[in-house]
């Protein structure tokens, strides 16, 4: 992979914000309190989880097609409209319900992505750690943010591969089998190689 | 005490799940001395990478299989010590350099291991320069692994088993995915590792680099050793029954 490719993934990005500098912690404490208030606000007003975490996403110079190149978010909208415009017996009241729900949701997304985006894996684990989280449970997460990029690249080689064998593009359950697989056969792997560079985890 | 480096005595091993009379490793007994540079050699699937990773304990700890013999490393029976207490011993790399970097930076990379043995962040700094230094990455200290090139990628892998320090290095097709300037470049840090006094042992298929480099070439089949001797064997006509190229 080039640094383009590197840089286009749901991992740190570096730049230069107030955010990149806050300290992890802090960070952690903010995610966890914003989603908390928002969860607990009336629905209209919780819908301002989406552009506080745009204002959030503009302060911290992190490029704004980083979010339109997420198709999966349009999914993370749409569904809680549809569910509502479904549920509800109006239709200008589900329509408005979906929409502050969506709002919601896409919000609280972005917030949780500006955190992996503006905070160092080192910075979180530390952070995780000063929080008494257990000390397997901190490596885990580190990890599994590190595993967000690889499974965004084994999608696409995965894709890739199919296509160039006459794949159907949109086919994402045929991409299904071949990524699980490459994530458990890229864990175990990965386990053998943290277990002969010293890691043991039972002494965790 | 023994001038050997690895011991193994009797060795046989089945994966789990493997029919039964298939053995991936069958009565293998060999003894690698202190400072050689040892080249495994033989076929796809014939077991070489089965006894390399007997050495520090990965089969048959987290491997599993029916396994039989004794291995030692230094003198030290391998199957008393767990894999992350060998790897003060032994240095794996990985034929993939991907599925051994999980760091955001080569720093980290390097420092993992360290910190994990309680290395001041002094001694890591320092251990960080110099093993990147040695392989040729010099200030790619920040740079993200997976933001390299498949031969920077190997050579950083290479830097961490400089760095932990340990006396055996165990390498697994070390170029199997690079270009012949970078396996040159990956063959020469070794002969400069065996030089300063290190152990290796190094599964390959490429005949003309283990002939350059190499003290020793072992070739397994079937799970056994068929030949044994200095890197002139691969002159010889009897190599070709077992895959590999003969040298002019």
């Amino acid at each position: 992979m080039n640094d383009a490719e590197v840089n286009s993934m749901l991992k740190y990005f570096p730049a230069q914000s107030l955010l990149h500098s806050l300290d992890a912690r802090a960070k952690i404490i903010a995610l966890i309190a914003l989603t908390a208030l928002f969860v607990f606000l009336p629905l209209a007003y919780s819908a301002l989880a989406l552009p506080f975490a745009l204002a959030l996403w503009v302060t911290s110079r992190i490029p704004l097609r980083k979010i339109l190149e997420q198709k999966f978010l349009l999914l993370v909208a749409l569904a809680p409209f549809v569910f509502r415009l479904a549920y509800e017996k109006s239709f200008y009241v589900g329509a408005l319900a979906g929409a502050f729900n969506a709002c919601y949701a896409l919000g609280i997304i972005l917030l949780a992505e500006l955190f992996v985006f503006t905070t160092r894996n080192a910075d979180a684990r530390r952070a995780l750690l000063f929080f008494r989280v257990p000390k397997r449970v901190a490596f885990e997460f580190a990890l599994a943010l590190q595993a967000l990029p690889l499974l965004q690249e084994k999608v696409l080689r995965v894709r890739i591969a199919q296509q160039s064998r006459g794949g159907r593009t949109r086919d994402s359950f045929a991409l299904l089998n071949p990524v699980l697989h490459g994530i458990f056969l890229r864990a175990r792997k990965l386990a053998i190689a943290l277990e002969s560079r010293g890691f043991d985890a039972e002494r965790l | 005490m023994s001038d050997n480096t690895v011991e193994l005595t009797d060795v046989s091993f089945s994966y789990a799940g493997a029919p039964a009379r298939s053995r991936a490793l069958d009565g293998v007994s060999l003894e690698i001395k202190r400072g050689e540079f040892v080249a495994l050699m033989g076929r796809t699937g014939c077991g070489k990478t089965t006894l390399l990773l007997t050495l520090n304990g990965v089969i048959p700890k987290t491997i599993g299989g029916a396994f039989a013999g004794q291995v030692r490393v230094f003198g030290e029976d391998v199957a008393g010590r767990s894999v992350a207490q060998m790897s003060e011993r032994v240095a794996f790399v990985f034929q993939d350099a991907n599925d051994q970097l999980f760091c955001e930076t080569a720093r980290e990379e390097i420092a993992f291991g360290l910190r994990l043995r309680g290395a001041s962040e002094n001694e890591i700094s320092k251990r960080v320069s110099e093993s990147l230094g040695r392989v040729g990455l010099r200030g790619f200290e920040e740079r993200d692994p997976f933001s390299l090139s498949q031969g920077q990628k190997q050579k950083l892998c290479l830097a961490t088993a400089i760095a932990s320090g340990a006396p055996l290095v165990a390498l697994d097709e070390p170029i199997a995915s690079l270009d012949y300037e970078n396996a040159k470049h990956v063959y020469e840090i070794l002969s400069a590792l065996k030089r300063s006094g290190k152990t290796i042992v190094a599964v390959e298929h490429d005949a003309e680099f283990a002939a350059k480099h190499t003290d020793r070439v072992i070739v397994i089949e079937d799970g056994a050793i068929a030949e044994d001797g200095g890197a002139s064997l691969l002159k010889s006509k009897r190599v070709e029954r077992y895959g590999i190229k003969r040298l002019k």
